[in-house]
């Protein structure tokens, strides 16, 4: 049967001479998805990346890539399958653009032809200036933000379904990391690629993590959407370390579809009757009666009901023996915003939705409180 | 700007890669190997020893300006020499070591060194202390025995002389002086006298200076000094008709003669020209003999010599370059490792030159080998280091990086490592070269040629003009080479 992962870890033992980094350590990603590898430093992070790739061999275990177990004699093949990108985008100052770019290409003997067109191609999707003259620079030429953009394509160059990123953006400045993570998620959208990116940066994490795994002294403490590590941590030390490691940046930083709790009801009123549905799960359950919906909601220690369309546009909430009201917030809202206007509003929780009006989710007082 | 370079590279290429000239070897002689310690004297009597065999019809290959008794007893010893003058009291007190002092004696010990003191040429020319006649007069002083009571009396002496047992370290114990010494060699010491920087000089009997300038010879009372015979030292594997030769110039150069015929030399005649004129009116040789002196052949020599100069420069600078990077390379992914061979190598860099190479003459002899040795010893450090220091410092993000992209180990040295380490491993090979040019105008003393004999040479006869014909050139290759590189520096630091 093959493996749904596109990578898996399994039993991993590492360590420096005698110091135990990694043991018995597993850990599966998902095609497709992005994963921010977070911890302090010394936690293990940088290394499990390395191993994804073979820079670091484990003392046991075994590491599948797709469905193929990893070959350790033959590492630079597989590397040259996968995207790596570090920290100051690793371009080499004595080459031009166009040789950091085609490096592995030209080793692979690809023909010229070939070369110019998929580095046409990624100048296009990089917004890079696709010329003679700026492909002749040296990296040294060019600023910190286009350095990245280069990096970043030369690890796309081969094509890989796979990147691995460490601590790709940190190098540089506030502005430049914010316009290069945006135009990387941009691009994600595009390509779906299988990310993995150490960060030490969690709003960046937030920001840019399908999943978040946080590890702590080579154990992962908690693995999951970002929301959960507000709403629900799963230890004391992804409290704590949620903490201590800037709060208000993440308020600022942090959209509000990060975070918010999608374990929430919509409540579709049709000629038979009501149809609630778990729009995580997508489970729908008919009543015919308001009242019987209203138990089954506190069933399911749910406070509001969120009526919508048949599209699942929101229409309109309303707490449980109260009065109903239409504020919502918009999923692309910073925490900060969407806290000013629960406090505002006096609601102990707003509905979130999409561009299109969809229902989403909600962010809560408990997550703010988490905060 | 360009083109001016290339033409500097090109004539470097033709200097470098043009054969050197050698002495045509006769068919029915052998070729006979003629050295020389460095002072006039010697060199007088071993052009007489060149010129009688030549107009014998041997071939004869001329290592003058040897670094000592001691190299130029080695080169005899392996057969690099086949003759050269030396005393009797030098070889029996500072090369045998032995107490004997009588010429039969010597001889005897000599023969389990398979050597042998031909008969002496007449002089003998030992050792004594000079003083300015004024001074000497004025404290009253006629003996080494009246330097006792004068050790404020600064004395001029050469490194030789301080450290025999027959020079400055016995003469010391007997007369139980203890004046301050500087070292000069002979002749910078009688600057020194004349100059009044010091006190006394370590003078030879025959040296005609000694009458040129009317130093006071202070007498030897207690008769410590002991008889410094001259005679031709050959190895035993000498031709018959070359030792008869050598032998009919006994008692010929007495010590008159000898203060005449270095008083010329010291006068500016050249030293081919006076041995030529000895000769001559001994009857020796036939009117002119094989002596010709012209403009062009200085030229020629100074072009000889540069060659030779930048050959062994340029051979041990590549010696140690094919050495130093690899190792460098090797090593630098070992912090210990480093520490010990770096270590080692400072080590080697701090031997006095002069002691390097006379310590390799019993291993390699003398001449090109332990010439090309000692410079590559002396490149290996600069190039080592700074290998090392590029290849480490090196940005090890770079690395990862280029491994995460699967570049393969080799591709990562040759593609990223050596490019980037580059212009340091350059400015090594540029220290060192520049480093080795002045260094190899000591490589005269073991016979390997380049521009050190005329230096090494005019500064043993106090011949100004000698010695820039070394020096000159030898600085201009310097500012060349330095120039050479500067401009391959320029093309390469662009590169990155």
């Amino acid at each position: 049967m093959p493996n749904p992962y596109a990578i898996d870890m399994k039993n991993i033992a590492f360590s420096y001479g005698d110091k135990n980094i990694l043991s018995d350590f597993n850990l599966c990603i998902e095609k497709g998805k992005t994963y921010c590898l977070v911890g302090s430093s010394g936690s293990g992070k940088t290394t499990t990346l390395r191993l994804m790739n073979g820079l670091l061999q484990p003392n046991d275990g075994e590491i599948f890539i797709e469905d193929k177990k990893f070959d350790f004699s033959k590492g630079e093949q597989w590397r040259r399958q996968m995207g790596y990108s570090i920290q100051g985008s690793g371009l080499f100052p004595h080459m031009t653009l166009y040789e950091n770019l085609s490096i592995i290409a030209r080793k692979e003997n690809w023909q010229k032809s070939q070369i110019n067109q998929r580095i046409q191609e990624l100048c296009e999707l990089m917004d890079l200036p696709y010329s003679k003259d700026f492909l002749n620079k040296k990296p040294r030429q060019i600023s910190g933000g286009q350095q990245q953009r280069v990096g970043i394509a030369r690890a796309l160059f081969m094509n890989p379904q796979i990147m691995l990123m460490d601590e790709p953006f940190s190098a540089l400045d506030p502005i430049t990391r914010a316009e290069i993570q945006k135009e990387f998620l941009s691009l994600q959208s595009k390509l779906h690629l299988t990310i993995v990116l150490v960060t030490h940066d969690l709003p960046e994490a937030f920001k840019m993590a399908d999943e978040i795994v946080l590890l702590n002294q080579g154990k992962i403490e908690q693995k999951g959407r970002p929301s959960k590590f507000l709403l629900s941590p799963a230890t004391k030390f992804v409290e704590s370390f949620i903490h201590s490691h800037s709060p208000g940046n993440i308020l600022k930083e942090v959209f509000l579809y990060s975070v918010l709790n999608t374990s929430v009801f919509s409540t579709f009123e049709n000629p038979k009757g009501f149809e609630v549905c778990d729009i995580e799960t997508n489970e729908c359950k008919s009543f015919s009666s308001l009242n019987e919906v209203d138990s089954f909601l506190q069933s399911q220690k749910q406070r509001y009901h969120y009526f919508v369309d048949k599209d699942r546009m929101l229409l309109k909430s309303q707490e449980v023996g109260k009065n109903s009201h239409e504020l919502k917030l918009q999923s692309t809202d910073n925490i900060l915003h969407g806290m000013q206007k629960i406090l505002d509003a006096k609601e102990s929780a707003l509905p979130v939705v999409n561009d299109k009006g969809q229902l989403m989710g909600v962010f809560s007082q408990e997550a703010l409180s988490a905060l | 700007m360009l083109s001016k370079a290339l033409n500097g590279m090109i004539l470097f290429a033709f200097l470098v890669l043009s054969p050197l000239n050698f002495t045509q070897a006769s068919d029915d002689k052998p070729t006979i190997t003629v050295g020389s310690k460095r002072f006039s004297e010697n060199f007088i009597i071993a052009e007489i020893f060149a010129q009688l065999l030549e107009d014998n019809g041997y071939p004869v290959v001329r290592k003058f300006s040897m670094g000592g008794s001691v190299a130029a007893f080695y080169a005899l010893k392996t057969h690099e020499l086949d003759v050269y003058p030396d005393y009797s009291g030098t070889i029996a007190q500072s090369i045998i070591k032995t107490e004997v002092q009588d010429f039969v004696g010597i001889n005897q010990r000599l023969k389990k060194h398979n050597l042998e003191m031909l008969k002496p040429l007449g002089l003998n020319n030992s050792y004594s202390l000079v003083m300015k006649p004024e001074l000497a007069n004025e404290l009253g002083i006629e003996t080494i025995s009246d330097l006792k009571d004068h050790p404020e009396l600064r004395g001029a002496v050469s490194f030789e002389f301080q450290e025999r047992t027959d020079g400055w370290q016995g003469l010391k114990k007997l007369y139980s002086l203890k004046n301050p010494l500087t070292n000069l060699d002979v002749p910078l010491n009688y600057e020194a006298l004349r100059n009044d920087r010091v006190d006394f000089a370590e003078a030879y009997t025959t040296e005609p200076l000694v009458e040129k300038y009317n130093f006071k010879v202070l007498e030897d009372n207690e008769k410590f000094f002991p008889k410094y015979l001259a005679v031709p030292l050959v190895h035993d594997q000498i031709p018959t008709e070359v030792r008869k030769l050598l032998n009919s110039l006994a008692g010929r150069i007495d010590d008159q003669r000898i203060r005449k015929l270095t008083g010329m030399v010291n006068d500016g005649k050249p030293i081919p020209f006076v041995a030529n004129k000895f000769l001559t009116e001994d009857g020796l040789v036939s009117e002119g003999g094989s002596y010709s002196a012209t403009k062009s052949i200085q030229w020629s020599r100074m072009l000889t010599q540069t060659k030779n100069h930048l050959f062994l420069t340029g051979l041990a600078v590549l010696l140690a370059t094919l050495v130093a990077v690899p190792l460098a390379t090797v090593i630098s992914g070992r912090a210990t490792f480093s520490k010990y061979v770096l270590g080692f190598t400072g080590v080697l860099q701090t031997i006095p030159s002069i002691a390097l190479l006379t310590f390799m003459i019993p291993f390699f002899g003398i001449g090109f080998t332990p010439a090309i040795i000692g410079l590559f010893i002396y490149s290996l450090l600069p190039i080592l280091r700074n290998t090392h220091t590029a290849m480490t410092s090196i940005d090890p993000r770079l690395i990862t990086s280029a491994k995460g992209i699967g570049l393969y180990p080799f591709e990562i040295f040759f593609s990223v490592k050596l490019p980037l380490a580059f212009p340091t491993i350059m400015a090594g090979i540029r220290t060192a070269t520049i480093l080795n040019i002045g260094t190899a105008t000591l490589a005269a003393f073991i016979g390997a040629g380049g521009l050190g004999v005329p230096i090494v040479t005019g500064l043993a006869l106090n011949d100004t003009n000698m010695v820039l014909q070394g020096a000159i050139p030898a600085a201009l290759l310097a500012i060349l080479v330095d120039f050479l590189f500067s401009m391959a520096d320029r093309y390469f630091t662009k590169a990155i």
